[in-house]
């Protein structure tokens, strides 16, 4: 699979990533697989399908967040045990669960594991996209917390005169105002923010910005703001 | 003394973010308040809804129907079935569950509108009172 760098703040939570509405396909039964995947592809999402939960669990600490459609039988890993395994590598992604048996104590299970829906084969267009709708307006309302765990480990890594310009720029300060703040010349702002840039791995201002929502970070403290 | 079994649903009033505190504060309410009264049952939150049962003696279910009536964080509260029973279904009062499943959601909204059918309602009641029972024992709820 083609992946950025890992150690790029940019490719982490630059605004690209979180367009893209990526679907987990996770199903032993290949025609189920081509099948959503082309539903899917029709309606907007990009599907990524897996055979097994064991294809999945190897690729997870790479894959950006998604919503999972997981099927409860599978052979080796089932669907909660997909689940448990995620959840105990703190990925909470939306779960949708689909199953040929919906029986009331593995759906418990799958909710109790924070599974957002659990649906019987066949299940209707629409109940999979009302589905859907929620997992999305889900995702982007919570911040990943690994994205939010590495931004804010990067930004642990400035230097106080670094992370004072950061803050700087969220207030929406020109290098010039901060220089007087700051009380140093335009030269030395200058080149703070070049290494501070640097050293988080973006390259525009709106990475910035994206990178300081992730990590949590407001303008706060700046000097006079 | 005769039990008493009560199952409403509502809808929630409750907004983010400071829904689940709010939850917590109903459970911290609740838990001491229903021991008191000898009162059992089982509190599902389903964010956009409520679903409660209570049983135990029928004054003390009723009183407190009473006062959850009145709580503005929920509207269009709907008693769905209100009777004698032999036996407590919940052992105790606990929180079934709390969460934004649609699945359980499911379980909850018909029963807030007008019953399709006659005996609709009974059967979606019975439904929701099963899944209650299994999110808080699962061992009794599996028996056959």
């Amino acid at each position: 699979m083609s992946r950025a760098p890992s150690g790029e703040a940019g490719s982490l939570v630059g605004s690209e990533s979180l367009q893209a509405r990526i679907v987990y396909v996770i199903d032993d039964d290949r025609d189920v697989r081509v099948s959503l995947g082309v539903l899917l592809g029709a309606n907007g999402y990009e599907a990524r399908p897996f055979a097994s939960a064991g294809d999945f669990l190897d690729e997870l600490a790479h894959l950006r967040p998604g919503c999972l459609i997981v099927d409860v039988r599978m052979p080796d890993v089932d669907g909660i045990g997909l689940l448990s395994e995620a959840a105990a590598r703190g990925v909470s992604w939306p779960a949708i669960m689909v199953t040929g048996h919906a029986e009331v104590p593995t759906a418990v299970a799958a909710m109790k594991l924070g599974a957002l829906d659990f649906l019987e084969k066949p299940f209707s267009y629409n109940a999979l996209m009302t589905a859907l709708d929620h997992a999305f307006e889900l995702l982007e309302r919570e911040p990943d917390p690994r994205l939010s765990a590495a931004a804010a480990e990067k930004v642990a890594g400035l230097s106080k005169r670094e992370r004072q310009i950061f803050r700087g720029i969220l207030a929406g300060l020109a290098n010039k105002e901060m220089a007087l703040r700051l009380d140093l010349s335009h030269r030395t702002v200058e080149m703070h923010r070049l290494k501070m840039m640097r050293r988080l791995g973006v390259r525009k201002a709106t990475d910035l910005f994206a990178l300081a929502a992730a990590a949590g970070i407001s303008a706060g403290d700046f000097p006079g703001v | 003394m005769p039990l008493f079994f009560l199952l409403y649903v509502s809808r929630s009033l409750l907004r983010l973010p400071d829904e689940a505190g709010e939850v917590d504060r109903i459970i911290a309410v609740a838990r001491p308040e229903n021991e008191r009264l000898g009162v059992t049952g089982a509190l599902m939150f389903t964010q956009a809804h409520f679903a409660q049962v209570l049983e135990g003696d029928q004054a003390a279910v009723e009183t407190l129907m009473e006062r959850i009536r009145r709580d503005p964080r929920h509207d269009t509260v709907t008693i769905v079935s209100a009777a004698a029973r032999e036996a407590r279904l919940f052992p105790r009062w606990s929180m079934a569950y709390s969460g934004g499943s649609l699945y359980v959601d499911r379980h909850v909204k018909p029963l807030l509108a007008p019953a399709p059918e006659p005996g609709a309602s009974e059967r979606l009641a019975e439904k929701l009172v099963r899944l209650m029972r299994e999110f808080t024992f699962p061992e009794i709820a599996t028996a056959p």
